[in-house]
């Protein structure tokens, strides 16, 4: 991590470390000891001090990245974190949380390469339960709207996908793309319906399917950037998937926000709103991200 | 001196080119861009609008200009003919049921009284699908000896497999960097020859 940050972190890092030591003289107890032992904060807070702590500490930046890459083991990281911090006293609720914290970062790790597996999962037209839910993304967009040549259509555009076979407008977001798509239709069909409604006048038409495939590429580069994390702490996979859908959701909604107000007069208008808007977010979850 | 002789030396002086990357859908035109640039190719999405790359290659500052080949969009590729050195364009050689419209289009694009200088380097890609044309028989489904004779165009026809280049099918099949090396050298010939 260390080595490619701009200077005015740098400053503010050596500033913190010296902070720390300060800290450490004074209570007689290291960051990481103190995070451990606060009663007063939650899971996901304490995992969120935990994380700043390590990603800034020269001494646990090895075992912070065993944690974010590969295949995380929690039980070998608390073990490196005692060891190296000289924790082997904690009382047993502080090692009980500095456990869960590290689990929730690791966790959140293998949360990410869950996303990557399904986004690697080409779409594939043999796939019953594929097709089942890029019909079910038709009916709920179109509201059951009947499609003129059946699956290979030219009516695919209007949700815009390019081709007559949707298909192939999968390749990068797999059926992670596909997934979201659905997502974002079926828990808010009246917001979908409203913008392709929207896309319907010439001038602001941009390929609504294709636009969505194409967030997902953003939002999990995101999520790998550990943007997202703090959202993502103590859940089940199943609500981690949840969070996330949410948050490309409110992307694509605000990006549509933006578009329309861009005021545009063709889709060409389309790639500096785009990447405006994406950049806004991203921004907007870095700062929700960062320690200070 | 007049306008053009300007235009001449200033393009000269930084000698950038500007190649037009187009054809259909799901061809491969950003895969096969970000390939020449090095970039990861897992994860292209469609291109909303267009996309501009520029790559330094042999010297020359190449801006590749990377437009979508959805047909609705196909109608703005007209915007982007001013001042184009190059046309990359790029066959998807597995998809047979849309080589006759990918020939048509092409052939509108060749009709282009301001692409008439532009030399033509066609990319016979995805040589690693088992059911691919090969880059010859792009060449005659495409008829681009018809095609091109009528403003003597230089053209070339080369095989590539944009996502599997070292895929044991493709095989001595992939010509990418050396197509894109023929068409900025054929370029230069043409701009730059006062160099």
């Amino acid at each position: 991590m260390g080595g490619q940050r701009p200077w005015w972190e740098q400053i503010v890092l050596i500033a913190w470390r010296f902070m720390k030591q300060f800290v450490h003289i004074v209570t007689g107890k290291s960051e990481v000891e103190r995070i451990v032992l606060l009663e007063h904060v939650g899971g996901v807070e304490g995992t969120r001090r935990l994380r700043h702590s390590l990603e800034r500490s020269k001494k646990l930046d090895g075992v912070f990245k065993t944690m974010i890459t590969g295949n995380p083991q929690t039980s070998s990281a608390v073990e490196e974190i005692k060891r190296i911090k000289a924790l082997s006293q904690i009382n047993e609720e502080g090692a009980q949380r500095l456990s869960t914290y590290v689990g929730n970062i690791c966790d959140v790790t293998r949360f990410i390469q869950d996303v990557e597996r399904l986004q690697s999962e080409p779409y594939s037209s043999e796939n019953p339960a594929h097709e089942a839910k890029l019909e079910e993304l038709w009916n709920l967009a179109t509201d059951s709207r009947p499609r003129e040549g059946g699956r290979i259509s030219r009516e695919w555009n209007r949700i815009g996908f390019q081709g007559k076979d949707p298909a192939s407008d999968f390749r990068g977001g797999g059926v992670h793309a596909l997934n979201q798509l659905l997502y974002f239709s079926s828990t808010r069909t009246g917001a979908v319906r409203q913008q392709l409604e929207d896309l319907g006048n010439a001038e602001k038409w941009h390929p609504w399917a294709c636009t969505g495939i194409n967030i997902t590429s953003h939002v999990t580069s995101m999520v790998k950037d550990r943007l997202f994390d703090n959202q993502l702490y103590g859940l089940d996979r199943e609500t981690q998937f949840q969070r996330l859908n949410e948050i490309y959701s409110d992307i694509f909604e605000s990006f549509h926000v933006d578009w329309i107000q861009s005021n545009p007069k063709t889709v060409m208008d389309f790639p500096p709103v785009f990447k405006k808007s994406v950049e806004q977010a991203r921004r907007q979850y870095k700062e929700s991200s960062s320690p200070i | 001196m007049g306008l053009l002789t300007i235009l001449r030396k200033v393009k000269q002086k930084e000698k950038e080119m500007r190649l037009l990357v187009l054809g259909m859908d799901n061809a491969g035109k950003t895969s096969i861009v970000k390939r020449l640039n090095g970039d990861d190719v897992r994860d292209v999405s469609p291109t909303l609008g267009f996309s501009i790359i520029s790559i330094k290659l042999k010297d020359y500052n190449l801006n590749f200009w990377d437009v979508g080949g959805q047909k609705t969009i196909r109608t703005y590729w007209k915007n982007y003919f001013e001042q184009t050195d190059g046309i990359i364009w790029v066959v998807d050689c597995a998809d047979h049921s849309r080589l006759e419209g990918c020939s048509e289009e092409l052939y509108k694009l060749l009709d282009e009284e301001r692409l008439a200088g532009a030399s033509l380097l066609v990319l016979a890609n995805k040589q690693d699908l088992p059911d691919a044309l090969s880059p010859k028989e792009v060449e005659e489904v495409l008829d681009l000896k018809g095609a091109a004779s009528s403003v003597q165009r230089h053209w070339r026809v080369e095989g590539c497999s944009a996502l599997n280049p070292g895929d044991e099918s493709v095989n001595g099949n992939d010509n990418l960097r050396s197509g894109v090396e023929w068409l900025i050298e054929d370029i230069a010939a043409r701009v730059f020859m006062y160099d």
